[in-house]
């Protein structure tokens, strides 16, 4: 014990770790242990000292919060448990180390109302956070002690926090964490505003993942100032920005020209660019993405599902009631989102951008304006293509099926069809189809669902 | 060709191409230049240096630069079946292997020894893990009862 507390970082970082008579230098034993999943890295820490003192900071990178009442804590770690426990002689005080250890990396205390970070020890090692989906956990306290505590980390999570404010993120942005940072999601945080956006996006200079779903209260405005303050303008053209995957779905008011403008600006860079039911994507956006967004990987497009006469569905009703109040300013492409029909998707725009990108996935839901003649096209060229979505294109039928056969057997990337909900039934051709292959097993087909 | 010496004065005659997988060594030959003279490895010893050797001239072929997958972890600690094979030798020699590779810097064989190692400590208990590489458990009794090892090593990382 003695020699316990006087032990301090530095000297732990220059220790080796001892694999009985071998010695590994601390950097490659961190390489080893970085092959390993958490509970294998909490057995290690019950080895001996050495191992411990080494592999507690390791732990320490991306901690997990559970509440004690969480199923999955127990679900997850009840085996390791047991077995640590046989092992282990077997009496109620092992049992308790265990947990300790486990609270190491789970970090159990202070639940109650909130998390406090005061007394989190080993902060200066966290890499990743997150707290998806604990409402009830984080506040922007929380956030102000993360940007106190965590002065490293590059993960952060706060997807369906719904209470954080742009107050939290204010203070998030005062720790050293904001030169680390380089992905931040806030999915379902829907008390942010563009002021809190543009804070992160002016203070994270790494920033390169953030996720926005269902922000409803960003604006076009807002998402400008995220694009326009990752732009590195002395680079040269092909690094135009940092930004490499941006996720804005559910974004009622995202206006075409708002889109054009995050394609020319995040050009090269952009991997993946996630819009499902974002509304106003038509031809000219599509064209200008695929214009400038060159090594786009993964693109979802997907609209959201026509109305149906689906009785207490409020939730889907009330965006759809929107759009119309929101006008694009003068759309560059000349796209009037005003009118569904006009701003639509074509097959011709789908050629356009298949020629032009490398795409692995591609999510085309909903999208009533294309036929069988783009899924022909994207047959013809896509060769990276992985995995396609076409539910609810009524417009394709199970004509075009073969065509993404052959697709398959040319390059043999594709493994995943999802297909249906539309008023054309598959199942004759998917038959009809010879059996060669198992090709049967990645379509997923999503029948119609029986309302009466 | 490259002549390689290691610490225990043998000399291996290699491929350039074989021997530039080590970028210890293309390094070297690009400072020094051609020269017939044996390169000295001090720190590796002819066994090990030979064992290296033959895993270089397998995968003289291989893309030297390959893209980092950081996020696949799972997939990660999969080896394939040669180098599998490659790997089963005893514990020191293994270790050494480790030690060789980061010396001479090829990071596709350090990073196959590292996951070997993580393969033997995978889904192991504590016991186990001591059993497999003959480590002495140290943890004091009180502490062992107690279980506050950790949290006076917090206390200390506090107060520093």
């Amino acid at each position: 014990m003695g020699s316990s507390s006087t032990i301090n970082l530095p000297d732990m970082c220059q220790q080796s770790l001892t694999f009985g008579t071998t010695k590994l230098p601390y950097d490659i034993a961190a390489k080893v242990f970085d092959y390993l999943q958490s509970h294998d890295l909490y057995r290690s820490t019950l080895v001996c000292k050495n191992w411990r003192y080494a592999i507690t900071p390791l732990l320490w990178r991306s901690p997990r919060f559970y509440h004690k009442l969480d199923r999955q804590l127990s679900d997850k770690y009840s085996a390791p448990i047991s077995t640590m426990w046989s092992v282990t002689s077997g009496s109620r005080e092992n049992a308790y180390i265990i947990y300790q250890t486990l609270d190491v990396a789970e970090y159990r205390h202070g639940y109650g109302s909130q998390l406090s970070f005061r007394n989190l020890p080993l902060g200066q090692f966290v890499r990743s956070l997150s707290f998806e989906y604990r409402e009830q956990l984080v506040t922007d306290q929380t956030l102000a002690d993360i940007a106190e505590h965590c002065p490293s980390l590059q993960f952060l999570s706060l997807s369906g926090c719904r209470s954080i404010t742009d107050n939290g993120l204010r203070y998030l942005m005062r720790g050293k964490l904001r030169h680390s940072l380089r992905s931040i999601y806030l999915s379902e945080c829907n008390r942010i505003t563009d002021y809190g956006l543009a804070l992160v996006s002016k203070l994270c200079v790494r920033l390169h993942t953030i996720s926005l779903n269902g922000c409803i209260r960003i604006t076009n405005a807002g998402i400008i100032v995220l694009v326009k303050s990752s732009a590195i303008p002395r680079w040269p053209d092909s690094f135009k920005s940092k930004l490499q995957d941006i996720s804005y779905r559910r974004s009622t008011n995202l206006s075409g020209s708002t889109i054009q403008y995050l394609a020319r600006t995040c050009g090269p860079s952009l991997r993946k660019l996630d819009l499902a039911s974002s509304g106003n994507i038509g031809d000219a956006e599509i064209k200008a993405i695929s214009d400038h967004c060159i090594n786009l990987q993964h693109l979802n497009v997907a609209k959201k599902k026509k109305m149906q006469i689906v009785i207490g569905n409020d939730v889907e009703s009330l965006p759809n009631i929107m759009p119309s109040a929101q006008p694009s300013s003068s759309g560059a492409g000349g796209a009037d989102p005003k009118t569904d029909t006009k701003n639509e998707i074509t097959d011709e725009t789908i050629e356009y951008m298949i020629k032009k990108l490398d795409l692995i996935h591609l999510d085309l839901s909903n999208v009533l304006t294309i036929s069988n003649q783009s899924v022909i096209h994207i047959s013809h060229h896509c060769k990276s293509l992985a995995s396609i979505v076409l539910i609810g294109c009524n417009n394709i039928n199970g004509d075009s099926l073969p065509y993404l056969l052959a697709l398959h057997r040319r390059f043999d990337n594709l493994v995943d069809i999802s297909f249906g909900e539309s008023d054309v039934n598959f199942n004759d051709t998917v038959n009809s189809i010879e059996k060669a292959d198992d090709w049967k097993d990645w379509i997923h087909q999503k029948l119609v669902p029986d309302v009466r | 060709m490259v002549q390689l010496l290691s610490s225990d004065n043998e000399t291996f005659t290699v491929d350039k191409q074989v021997a530039e997988r080590s970028i210890l060594i293309k390094n070297m030959l690009e400072d020094v230049g051609e020269s017939d003279a044996p390169i000295p490895l001090p720190n590796v010893t002819a066994k090990i240096l030979k064992k290296v050797i033959d895993w270089c001239e397998h995968h003289r072929g291989d893309p030297v630069s390959q893209q980092e997958e950081i996020n696949d972890r799972k997939r990660l600690t999969e080896i394939d079946e040669w180098d599998q094979k490659f790997m089963e030798v005893d514990q020191e020699t293994l270790f050494e292997i480790i030690l060789a590779a980061n010396y001479l810097d090829i990071k596709p064989l350090l990073d196959i020894g590292c996951k070997t190692v993580a393969n033997m400590i995978k889904g192991k208990s504590p016991e186990e893990i001591r059993r497999t590489f003959n480590i002495v458990n140290d943890f004091t009794p009180e502490v062992r009862q107690f279980g506050i090892i950790s949290h006076c090593y917090f206390l200390a990382m506090l107060s520093t």
